[in-house]
């Protein structure tokens, strides 16, 4: 416990060092993953509870979603987009906001307040997976390309070092603190981003270029398919139409 | 009993991505008895875990005819929906509501869920082994089944009750579980690190392409329903 006391410290420090010898470290993934675990949960208690809050004292549907649509009206107008275009549009998003209205007005089996807290409940013990899903896809997808880039750490080694990336978002229930979202979120995003990556390049013991290119690799290859995939369904839907 | 108990500590090592959790389990006598058993354990864990997930959810969300009924009204009211043609949104409305309407029961859950795994696993065993083979693997169905079925246990961190369904969440599990795949064809057919990750990954990629394919003749025959 106190060695894992010292490599959050020195990981939070961006210590290469102390990084590649966490990552070495016999148990080092049990411990990320609890590590991970715990910020995921923290995050989505507060979160949870903010959104059980809001589903509970939400105002009867009206004047906010009205407004909402007089300024993308206005917003719209200033840009070159067709007025029978800008016109669909508007009535589109007053549909979905009168549809979410309709629907989070909907009686529930357990009560408005049991439901309201289940539903928060919810959302706080899926913020373990949610974090899961972005992290664990993507630091395999990392390590194979290290590995195609002549890196020799294995996985557990790397997703060891890179867990680490978590220490950042423990404080991620301040978030639910009315002011500070805006300033606290791109601080520990980027924080983490910058633990991620110096634990990666420390562990990976590929050189500075090769361990850049390995960590963007993936994303890179993610935004080419995705942007691949919007060509062909733009496409099709000129062609359609 | 030492034997399972033998067989349960190659657990937490598999979850670790402990390589060597497989080729003790390529070693072990009955090693495809132990897999099956390990995998049914799992699944019956899991299938009581999505029973107890299933009836919190119902009780938070509204109902699901009542759910159906608004969302047929607001989607019709939605002109940019209204301009799309008529097959994919009817496929999609129909796939939607009626799966809204009747939601698979919480108690079904305890015997799909095993079903569902036991399925998953016999067929991206085979599927595995065919590709193993191809790429040189000299393992046997038997060894290749076995240490796959311990590959499978990263989705023990689904066995919480309180967890709403994933959706796109479950891609963490699922990235942990191929990895996993990947050490067990290593293990069973001695391949090395490349030729492994194709076997692992081609038999993911033909089984995702026959679920995606199962998927779309369900939806095309709810839509001409």
């Amino acid at each position: 416990m106190g060695a894992m006391v010292v490599t959050a410290w020195s990981a939070l420090r961006l210590d290469a060092a102390a990084l590649r010898r966490w990552s070495a470290t016999q148990g080092a993934l049990a411990w990320g993953l609890a590590l991970l675990a715990l910020a995921s949960l923290l995050g989505g208690l507060a979160g949870g509870a903010a959104a059980a809050g809001a589903c509970l004292h939400r105002p009867p549907p009206g004047p906010a979603e009205q407004r909402a649509v007089a300024d993308l009206a206005g917003w719209l107008s200033r840009t070159p987009l067709a007025p029978d275009a800008q016109h669909e549009l508007v009535r589109t998003v007053a549909a979905a906001l009168e549809l979410r209205g309709n629907l989070a007005g909907l009686p529930r089996p357990l009560g408005h307040e049991a439901g309201c807290a289940l539903q928060g409940l919810q959302l706080a013990t899926t913020a373990p997976y949610r974090r899961l899903a972005l992290w664990l896809p993507y630091t395999l997808a990392v390590c194979a390309a290290a590995r195609a880039l002549g890196g020799r750490a294995g996985p557990a080694q790397m997703l060891a070092a890179t867990s680490l990336y978590a220490l950042p978002h423990l404080l991620d229930p301040l978030l639910a603190v009315p002011g500070l979202e805006g300033l606290a979120r791109p601080v520990l995003f980027l924080w983490g981003a910058a633990i991620y990556l110096r634990a990666w390049a420390a562990a990976s013991r590929l050189g500075g270029p090769r361990a850049l290119l390995a960590v963007a690799l993936p994303g890179l290859a993610a935004v080419t398919v995705v942007m691949v995939v919007m060509a062909i369904v733009a496409l099709v839907w000129g062609l359609r139409n | 009993m030492s034997s399972i108990s033998a067989l349960l500590r190659l657990v937490p090592q598999a979850l670790l991505f402990d390589g060597d959790a497989y080729y003790r389990m390529k070693a072990r006598p009955r090693a495809l008895y132990d897999g099956t058993l390990l995998l049914l354990a799992l699944g019956v864990g899991l299938g009581l875990a999505g029973a107890a997930g299933a009836v919190v959810a119902a009780g938070a969300a509204p109902r699901g005819d009542e759910l159906a009924r608004v969302l047929r009204a607001g989607l019709a009211r939605l002109p940019a929906l209204q301009r799309l043609s008529p097959w994919p949104t009817t496929w999609l409305h129909c796939a939607l509501l009626g799966w809204l309407a009747a939601p698979q029961p919480g108690l079904a859950r305890l015997l799909t869920t095993p079903l569902a795994l036991a399925l998953n696993w016999l067929a991206y065993g085979l599927l595995a082994q065919r590709a193993a083979r191809l790429l040189g693997g000299c393992g046997s169905l038997a060894e290749t089944l076995a240490c796959t079925a311990l590959a499978e246990v990263p989705r023990v961190v689904l066995l919480m009750p309180l967890v709403s369904p994933l959706g796109l969440a479950a891609a963490g599990i699922e990235a942990w579980v191929l990895a996993a795949r990947f050490q067990a064809l290593r293990a069973a057919h001695g391949l090395d690190g490349w030729r492994a990750f194709w076997a692992a990954a081609a038999a993911a990629l033909l089984l995702g392409a026959a679920s995606l394919a199962l998927a779309a003749l369900q939806l095309a025959s709810r839509g001409v329903g």
